[in-house]
């Protein structure tokens, strides 16, 4: 529970999100709990979820009826060493005491407070695997409606929110529904891609690690809607701190039946299981997540037929991202409507923003779609790490275009972005400083694709390889003007020739490099590639 | 249906297998045809003699989308679908031929010729040499880069050989061994650029689940896997022919 | 130049040691959901012969495969052979299968292929095709400890190409191979997910953010006083 009990007189509350773990938030947490001993003070210590403000992790918060000039509500330290912890007794930190660290009243930092958090309402509050706290803040409200619901009514809802997949693709999430709900077969899945492998994204990491009922529940009302009764989560290798944290919500939804045969006494059958990845991007690409699951190499499949109509194991699929999901249960409890008036035009409802790289204030934006990349770096992220300019941004995700200065009043919006060969991607931003070589940047690119290739179609096979060839040619100054025409070319087999989008979005970064950072490539300023929009 | 399907002709590869359906009429190039539904826009454009290159499909294997050679335009369509995977709908209308195709063809072309030994271009029979043909493309402007021209011949087994230097990884072998045979002794193994073909885990073909059949050397559009009967006085591989 | 006859047909080589093909082959029953009606008045078997009149004296027998096989040494056996009998029932579970071979041995030795394929039905090309796909699943024993180092984007821009070429200094040896005194194996990862804290790393499965050479030290120095 993570209400302060009566008996004691604070709850320190200390994160066990991943991240907070790899700066020392379990070191901190234990030298809480042995400082607390050995002053003989009554302070109860909760596991929580991360607020993502990660400049600040370790981010340790107070509550209870000692904490002076709360008004109820907790008080934040951060980031917190364990040596800092001795001094935080002396200052009184458990009662709200001045310190150095001292942060006020954690919601209503700014970075925070300025939020729309709708999918991460629970985000830092409720321990992850108390099913009270997540019913105390919401949670089941939408399942529980859904369950009372006929599932075409259910699929409706989904619609009318306007809601699109949170993966990178955009496609409507209701209008998958419907199709995997029409197809007729003697058993459907609900998948989870939980491959997050962009680099710059950790949204889908913080729901499973830090609210996993809330994808549990979202993956039983996709569940109820389409006629699935088994959801596999397919969850990438990196992530071992997920896994735990699933496996152990699973667990206290079977037990408390909410995951089992006849859930809650309404005759629906629902369960699922984690299978883990083995070290392929590749695999975050739905068709190839299927054959991974089903136990093959982790090759594209072409499409028609799609996964919603012949999934895994050849059986009607809805394959959905983490954030998709966890972005159900609001809709159903609030309805529609209330999810829909967020955001603008086609974009619909809020995106977890993840602010990465060279960022000084680097975490979880969630806003209505519609900010712009400006105010997410400058205003929310406070500008680079390293305190040097801003000099290029890569939204996305590494398929992403690298963006410079002139394009940061773009508004993170599907349309938009694409306007100008960008994407949102899963809503990850990477900054970089001055520092940064585009060249070296866009050779990256086409290694990471020769890396991650899954080596079915010879555009990405042999492309992505010849790509990095010519690319760290150009570098070394040979032969630059046939290299970079070659490089054009190149691209343009890629972007219209591959089988899959690694290899048909791996030239957006490269293209995009040598549109609005040519000189890092010995190029004149002028040169402008000829097929780019 | 089936006067129309004993029109297919045997010695005529229409890259995807024959289907039963109700018949759907389209057009290729101008060109009406009529094929069962469920068939692909290749088999309509081949029985129409309006044939799109090819190099991973053929007809006694599932379709696979790999070269991406057999790229077409299809009407009220973005992008270059391959015609292999595509099914045809009533009243597509397809076109096999024009300037931006014959680009993209080109650059498949080119990114396989700069993994293929120059010295086995002149003078060969194979299928891929067919495409080369039909694309114009004889020659990569790559500079040498990574290649597997290095990679040591497999004449293991009496019949056939591997040489993995003319390999596209089409795994035409690999399907073969699976969908027709039934042995599955063939695999891809890595990925990406470090895919190759071998049989087993790795080892000689003679000792590896390989019954002999042939069905890989019959699939292989490069002579990669190649009867040695073929061959008088022993498997070389080609030398550049002398300046 | 090749010494090779003219061919006889269109389309595609066919050998004139293996007969002609007459008839198209009956499709092996993959996939039960495609139709295997053939169209085609005489059906037949594929009809290339497995004998082939032969060109030499050596006799071929049928299926010479598995002369030189790999195998497991007991006691890896019996550990492989308890995780194939607790994965048994479960729908594709070679993934899962490979992780705890991994998990128990520390590898995924040539061995344990083909005792796997026969478990689950497979062939060991199949198996050894997963395998070799997948980079998690080592094909040799690893160091006493495993250190990844973030090369993904979000890391580059905060240092990790020079942390990189300071763990390879440091230890001698390059990414994706083991230290010359096989204490540790350093090995490329493309994001930990730990992209608010760059540069990151993961030692021996444990997650450690905003990285810096003095940090890596200590901790491969911490690492190599346990072992």
């Amino acid at each position: 529970m993570s209400e302060p009990s009566s008996k004691v007189a604070t709850t320190v509350y200390v994160p066990r999100d991943s991240t907070a773990i790899s700066l020392g938030a379990d070191e901190v947490a234990a030298a809480i709990a042995a400082e607390a001993q050995r002053r003989g003070l009554g302070v109860r210590i909760v596991r929580t979820s991360s607020r993502g403000l990660f400049w600040l992790e370790p981010l340790v918060e107070v509550a209870g009826a000692e904490v002076q000039g709360a008004g109820g509500a907790r008080l934040g330290y951060g980031p917190v060493t364990p040596a800092d912890v001795p001094g935080l007794f002396e200052a009184g930190f458990h009662r709200g005491g001045a310190h150095a660290l001292a942060l006020g009243k954690v919601e209503a930092i700014p970075f925070l407070a300025r939020q729309e958090r709708l999918t991460f309402a629970r985000a830092g509050i409720t321990d992850p695997v108390s099913l009270s706290d997540y019913e105390a803040h919401g949670g089941l409200r939408g399942l529980r409606r859904a369950l009372g619901m006929a599932p075409a009514a259910v699929v409706e809802e989904v619609v009318a929110s306007g809601l699109r997949g949170r993966g990178g693709a955009g496609f409507p999430t209701g209008i998958k529904w419907r199709t995997v709900a029409a197809a007729q077969a003697p058993r459907k899945y609900v998948v989870v891609n939980a491959d997050e492998g962009d680099s710059g994204t950790y949204s889908d990491r913080m729901v499973m690690e830090g609210d996993p009922f809330v994808l549990l529940e979202g993956m039983a009302i996709a569940g109820w809607a389409t006629g699935a009764s088994y959801g596999y989560i397919y969850l990438r290798s990196e992530y071992p701190d997920a896994k735990r944290v699933l496996e152990e919500a699973l667990a206290v939804l079977r037990k408390t039946g909410w995951y089992g045969t006849n859930i809650q006494g309404s005759g629906f059958a629902f369960d699922a299981e984690v299978r883990v990845g083995a070290g392929a991007y590749i695999c975050g690409e739905e068709t190839a997540l299927l054959e991974s699951l089903e136990g093959k190499r982790g090759m594209i499949r072409y499409k028609p037929p799609l996964p919603a109509i012949k999934g895994l194991f050849g059986l009607p699929t809805v394959v959905n991202n983490v954030v998709s999901l966890a972005s159900v249960p609001i809709v159903l409890d609030r309805g529609g409507k209330y999810h829909a008036d967020y955001g603008m035009g086609r974009s619909r409802g809020t995106l977890p923003i993840q602010l990465a790289g060279n960022v000084k204030r680097a975490g979880l934006v969630e806003k209505a779609f519609g900010v712009t990349l400006r105010t997410l770096i400058e205003d929310y992220g406070g500008g680079t790490r390293s305190g040097r300019p801003v000099r290029a941004v890569q939204v996305g995700g590494p398929l992403g275009a690298y963006f410079d200065q002139s394009l940061l009043d773009l508004p993170l919006d599907y349309e938009a972005l694409a306007q100008h060969k960008g994407m949102v991607g899963h809503g990850g931003i990477v900054v970089f400083d001055d520092t940064v070589d585009m060249a070296e940047q866009a050779r990256y690119a086409m290694e990471f694709c020769a890396v991650e290739s899954c080596g079915k179609c010879t555009p990405c096979r042999i492309g992505s390889t010849r790509g990095e060839e010519l690319i760290r040619r150009i570098i070394a100054g040979q032969d630059v003007a046939a290299n970079h025409r070659q490089l054009l070319a190149l691209c343009d087999v890629m972007e219209h020739a591959s089988l899959c989008a690694l290899g048909g979005m791996a030239p957006w970064p490269v293209l995009s490099a040598l549109k609005y950072f040519p000189g890092d490539f010995g190029l004149p300023a002028s040169k402008e590639p000829a097929h780019v929009v | 249906m089936w006067s129309e399907l004993r029109r297919l002709r045997d010695d005529v590869d229409y890259g995807t297998p024959p289907r039963d359906g109700a018949p759907v009429s389209l057009t290729v190039d101008g060109v009406p045809v009529t094929v069962p539904a469920g068939s692909s826009v290749m088999l309509a454009a081949t029985s129409c003699r309006k044939s799109v290159p090819k190099l991973c499909a053929t007809d006694t294997l599932e379709a696979f989308g790999s070269c991406r050679v057999c790229l077409v335009e299809i009407e009220g369509r973005r992008g270059f679908p391959a015609a292999c995977t595509t099914p045809v709908e009533a009243g597509m209308v397809v076109r096999t031929q024009s300037p931006r195709l014959q680009e993209l063809r080109k650059g498949v072309m080119e990114l396989y010729l700069s993994d293929f030994p120059a010295s086995e271009v002149p003078g060969g029979w194979s299928e891929l040499h067919e495409v080369m043909a039909a694309t114009g493309v004889t020659t990569s402007p790559y500079p040498t880069g990574q290649n597997h021209l290095d990679a040591p011949v497999d004449e293991s087994n009496p019949y056939f050989l591997f040489d993995p230097a003319k390999c596209i990884v089409c795994s035409r072998c690999v399907r073969a061994c699976e969908e027709v045979q039934g042995t599955f002794a063939l695999t891809v193994a890595g990925r990406g650029f470090q895919s190759k073909i071998v049989a087993s885990q790795g080892e000689r073909f003679l000792d590896s689940e390989c019954v002999s059949c042939g069905a890989c050397v019959q699939a292989c559009p490069t002579h990669s896997l190649v009867e040695k009967s073929l061959f008088e006085g022993g498997y070389h591989r080609a030398q550049p022919p002398q300046a | 130049m090749l010494a090779i006859p003219a061919p006889r047909r269109k389309c595609h080589a066919v050998a004139p040691c293996f007969p002609a093909r007459r008839a198209r082959p009956e499709r092996v029953a993959s996939d039960p959901s495609r139709s295997l009606s053939s169209p085609f008045p005489e059906p037949g078997r594929h009809d290339l012969d497995p004998f082939p009149p032969l060109k030499r004296d050596s006799v071929l027998p049928r299926g010479a495969g598995r002369r030189g096989a790999p195998s497991l040494a007991p006691a890896e056996a019996a550990k492989v052979a308890e995780i194939l009998v607790r994965h048994a029932d479960l729908p594709g579970n070679l993934l899962p299968i490979l992780h705890d071979v991994q998990h128990a041995l520390g590898w995924v030795p040539a061995g344990a292929i083909g005792q796997i394929a026969k478990a689950i039905g497979r062939s060991r090309a199949e198996v050894h095709g997963v395998v070799t796909f997948y980079h998690d699943f080592r094909q040799e024993p690893p160091g006493r400890h495993v250190l990844k180092v973030c090369q993904a984007e979000s890391c580059q821009a905060c240092g990790s190409r020079e942390l990189t070429a300071h763990v390879e200094r440091t230890l001698g040896c390059q990414l994706g191979s083991t230290s010359p005194d096989g204490a540790v194996t350093v090995e490329p990862v493309y994001c930990l997910g730990n992209c608010a804290t760059s540069p990151a790393v993961q030692l021996d499965g444990r997650l450690h953010g905003r990285v810096t050479t003095a940090k890596i030290d200590a901790l491969l120095q911490q690492a190599r006083s346990q072992s």
